[in-house]
């Protein structure tokens, strides 16, 4: 049962760097739109990359 | 017109002698016109052809984009009290002032009757109105008594904050309501993954005592987030809901988390008894899941409100001593001269200073042709500019004009609009109540028998009898259900407009733009020689090009004009121009009368008309076409057993043209707004009625009836009024709308029928204390997840 011991504050340390990443995705918009930004695989494969569109501020 | 071939980028047919092309991806594709072609080899040229691939062919209507205007929302509330900010959002009549207000944190219907009370108690406040589906609150106030900066205080002190409307701000506030909502299911559905997994570890008995003190621990560590965060929406709303004395959903959820959470943590201090970590973290990321479910279909919804800005246009350009000058709309004052370029849109009630005008009063009025305005006459904000730049006098302001006394009216509607019944709503009430008195009654019931149960039998009922498959039935057959419909081009903005659907008895139809196409098109023709069809037609499509009348529009997509030199337009008349030495005229009968004093329309209700020096040689017949489906969609209506009605502001002789061969039930035409809104409410009496209009001066009606529906190209007000948005343009939508509002209610039933079922076997367990709180949340969780497969079934896409 030792490796419990180190495995289990292993895990709590990922969930904790998963929460962080999870609150840096909401707040930079990541969420904003799931559906158009699906399409830009597809629609930016080919031809010259568009710039980015600007970031939703804040 | 037969042309089977339609233009490749935007779907219209292409007009004959037309033949322009595109290669794109290596395939020439045919284009309607010029536009349509520079377009297209625009988009190949930067290389995003692929555009055409994926572009999704149902819902291609984009939503234009409004720039945010800047707006100093951090001002103090007494900012609010100045008369000139206020200018912007408050209508004063007489001594009374009123506003339109968001509210932030509204989540039901008590919250609405919460503010309702509070305000009505303020002194000084005449009249408030909470619409609780899209957070408003109107008010209307005494100036002399009160202000609007104490309203404000005064809902906040309820714990609401309230500001007033401006574009931008409630869009921001979803936002803000969204993103919090993501992240507190986030840490609910991780939190939930983490406790599972440590209790399957606990769920075995040769655990030694030190490892599961260990892990009892470590789920604490993670459900601590989850009930001091994620649950914090049920609590703060069952507060809510207790302080304005009314019982909601959140009331049992908030005890059951509360228990739960409070026992196990007591457990985990004391190393005695049991914990229930994973029912809290599961229990939260179910229900968050649903909640968010909803806020997204009512964020959809303030997305498409919000259009209503766009309105009235910003900017006029004021004569002063230095020429034309653009100043905001709302620093227009009464007797200001403004300028209006052809094709914009008139900002402000004024009178006629140019010579003459004509202007598209269809949105206003429902008539469907241009009206001549001569020097002098009225010209109503609202209504479009057809030909050459006029000059307007100021007479009202923007908050005084026609247009916003139909808004008003409008929002009067909407308050008065009769509220669907939720069943979920009804039956949760008497639900939760219930479950609460069986509780209290079971704990006294085993204080008796056996005391050191009793606490734990409580937390089962209360687990297994959780609304919660209840709380997900209604919400996710609807956001199913909305979700198709989407996909199929058809917009809701409201998902309570599916409750109301299948009760419909009355179909209330708009002429001009609803049942018609609402621009004009060639109805028929005459040709003195027929065999010069084609030539006649590409020398009305030159002459026409000159024009900037809307009826000029279908000739230009005719055929393909002929070279033309020395065009003169001549507004309200037609055009002349030569083609090779051959001198021709193109218009009205009386423009043509100027040669040929005796001539006759030869063609029935004519009213274009094409003549050389010599005589009269082709005739058309242009006006507004019925739309392609409206004939099969009244046939279904009739089959279906519906009353249809036409309500128009257009003439009887129109209405009637139009109506006949649809067979309407009843036509009643030459109405006002006014007049629409008093007829549709006593079809009312008889049963709800469903209204379908796309004009200004059906947003009253809109808003009135039981249901509503409009389409994308009609009027910002319309669609801000109307419950459902066709984005494609066809009417047969409607059709599809009712087949799928019968369809998720049926799913409804079924959710119901299950989740009360279930309850009510499990809970008579639950009291007998023969399931621990483990097995009712495992129970709970079945049984939502059932209800939750079943409403997916309705994202399945069906023909009809």
């Amino acid at each position: 049962m030792e490796y419990l011991h180190i495995m289990v504050p292993v895990a709590v340390l990922i969930v904790i760097a998963i929460i962080i990443i999870l609150f840096w995705a909401v707040r930079t918009g990541q969420f904003d739109d799931l559906e158009r930004q699906g399409y830009n695989i597809l629609l930016d494969d080919e031809g010259p990359k568009k710039k980015p569109t600007e970031e939703q501020p804040k | 017109m037969s042309n089977e071939e339609l233009c490749f980028h935007c779907f219209q047919p292409i007009p004959r002698g037309v033949d322009l092309t595109t290669t794109i991806d290596g395939e020439a594709q045919p284009m309607c016109c010029y536009g349509c072609q520079a377009v297209a080899e625009t988009i190949v040229e930067q290389g995003l052809s692929h555009f055409y691939k994926y572009r999704d062919i149902d819902g291609n209507q984009g939503q234009a984009l409004i720039p945010e205007e800047l707006v100093g929302l951090d001002e103090q509330l007494i900012a609010y009290d100045d008369a000139e900010i206020q200018k912007e959002f408050v209508l004063i009549q007489n001594d009374t002032s009123s506003a339109s207000l968001a509210v932030e944190g509204m989540t039901c219907a008590a919250c609405a009757w919460l503010i309702e009370r509070q305000l009505t108690n303020h002194a000084g406040v005449e009249k408030v109105v909470v619409n609780a589906t899209t957070d408003r609150i109107h008010v209307t106030w005494k100036a002399e008594n009160t202000s609007l900066s104490s309203i404000l205080k005064s809902i906040h002190r309820v714990g609401y904050k309230a500001l007033p409307f401006q574009q931008a701000d409630i869009e921001e506030q979803y936002e803000r309501q969204r993103r919090s909502y993501i992240r507190r299911l986030g840490i609910a559905g991780i939190a939930s993954m983490q406790t599972m997994m440590v209790a399957v570890g606990l769920y075995f008995d040769d655990i030694d005592a030190t490892t599961r003190l260990y892990f009892w621990w470590v789920s604490l560590l993670f459900t601590a987030p989850v009930f001091v965060y994620s649950c914090q929406p049920f609590f703060k709303n069952a507060w809510r809901g207790l302080r304005s004395k009314s019982l909601n959903m959140d009331v049992p959820v908030s005890l059951a988390i509360i228990f739960a959470f409070v026992a196990s943590f007591y457990a985990t201090l004391t190393d005695t008894g049991q914990v229930y970590y994973e029912c809290v973290t599961m229990f939260a990321f179910f229900l968050l899941a649903g909640r968010y479910l909803e806020l997204l279909a009512r964020q959809k919804a303030i997305t498409n409100a919000a259009n209503l800005m766009k309105l009235i246009p910003a900017i006029a350009e004021k004569q002063t001593d230095d020429g034309w000058q653009k100043i905001m709309v709302k620093h227009l004052e009464p007797d200001d001269v403004i300028q209006i370029r052809p094709g914009e849109t008139i900002p402000v009630d004024g009178l006629l200073l140019s010579e003459q005008g004509w202007c598209d009063e269809a949105q206003l009025t429902g008539e469907s042709r241009p009206i001549a305005k001569c020097s002098g006459d009225v010209i109503y904000a609202g209504s479009i500019n057809q030909e050459n730049p006029i000059r307007l006098q100021v007479t009202h302001t923007h908050q005084n004009t026609l247009l916003a006394s139909i808004i008003h009216l409008q929002d009067d509607a909407l308050g008065q609009k009769p509220r669907v019944v939720q069943l979920a709503d009804q039956v949760s009430k008497y639900f939760v109540l219930a479950t609460l008195i069986i509780a209290t009654i079971t704990y006294i019931g085993w204080h008796f028998v056996a005391p050191e149960k009793a606490f734990w039998t409580v937390l089962a009922v209360l687990v297994a009898t959780c609304p919660c498959a209840l709380s997900l039935a209604a919400p996710t057959a609807m956001s199913g259900a909305v979700s198709r419909l989407n996909q199929s081009g058809i917009l809701l903005k409201e998902a309570n407009v599916l409750a109301a659907l299948p009760a419909i008895k009355t179909l209330c139809f708009d002429k001009t733009g609803t049942l018609t196409e609402g621009r004009f098109s060639i109805l028929s023709q005459w040709n003195q020689c027929y065999e010069k069809q084609a030539e006649n037609e590409a020398i009305a499509a030159a002459l026409e090009f000159a024009s900037e009348h809307p009826i000029a529009q279908p000739f230009r997509r005719l055929a393909k004009p002929v070279e033309l030199k020395e065009v003169t337009n001549i507004p309200g008349l037609g055009v002349e121009g030569n083609v090779g030495h051959a001198n021709y005229r193109i218009g009205s009968l009386d423009f043509i009368k100027q040669w040929h004093p005796s001539a006759d329309s030869p063609l029935a209700q004519a009213n274009v008309f094409l003549a050389t020096p010599d005589a009269l040689i082709a005739a058309w017949r242009v006006d507004d076409e019925l739309r392609r489906d409206a004939a099969d969609v009244l046939k279904w209506c009739h089959e279906q057993g519906f009353r249809t009605v036409m309500l128009t502001g257009d003439s009887q002789e129109r209405a009637q043209e139009i109506a006949g061969p649809l067979e309407l039930d009843e036509i009643h035409a030459q109405l006002k707004p006014q007049d629409k809104l008093e007829l549709l409410r006593g079809f009312q009496q008889q049963g709800p009625v469903l209204m379908i209009g796309d004009g200004i001066n059906d947003a009253p009606v809109l808003a009135q009836a039981d249901a509503s529906i409009t389409f994308a190209s009609g009027s910002d007000l319309a669609q801000a009024g109307s419950d459902v948005v066709i984005l494609n343009g066809e009417l047969i939508a409607i059709r599809r709308l009712f087949n799928t509002a019968k369809q998720a209610r049926r799913v409804i039933r079924q959710n119901f029928a299950w989740a009360l079922g279930y309850n009510g076997i499990i809970l008579p367990l639950a009291v007998a204390g023969f399931i621990g709180p483990l097995w009712a949340m495992l129970g709970m969780s079945t049984s939502s997840l059932i209800v939750i497969s079943n409403s997916l079934r309705l994202l399945r896409r069906q023909n009809y």
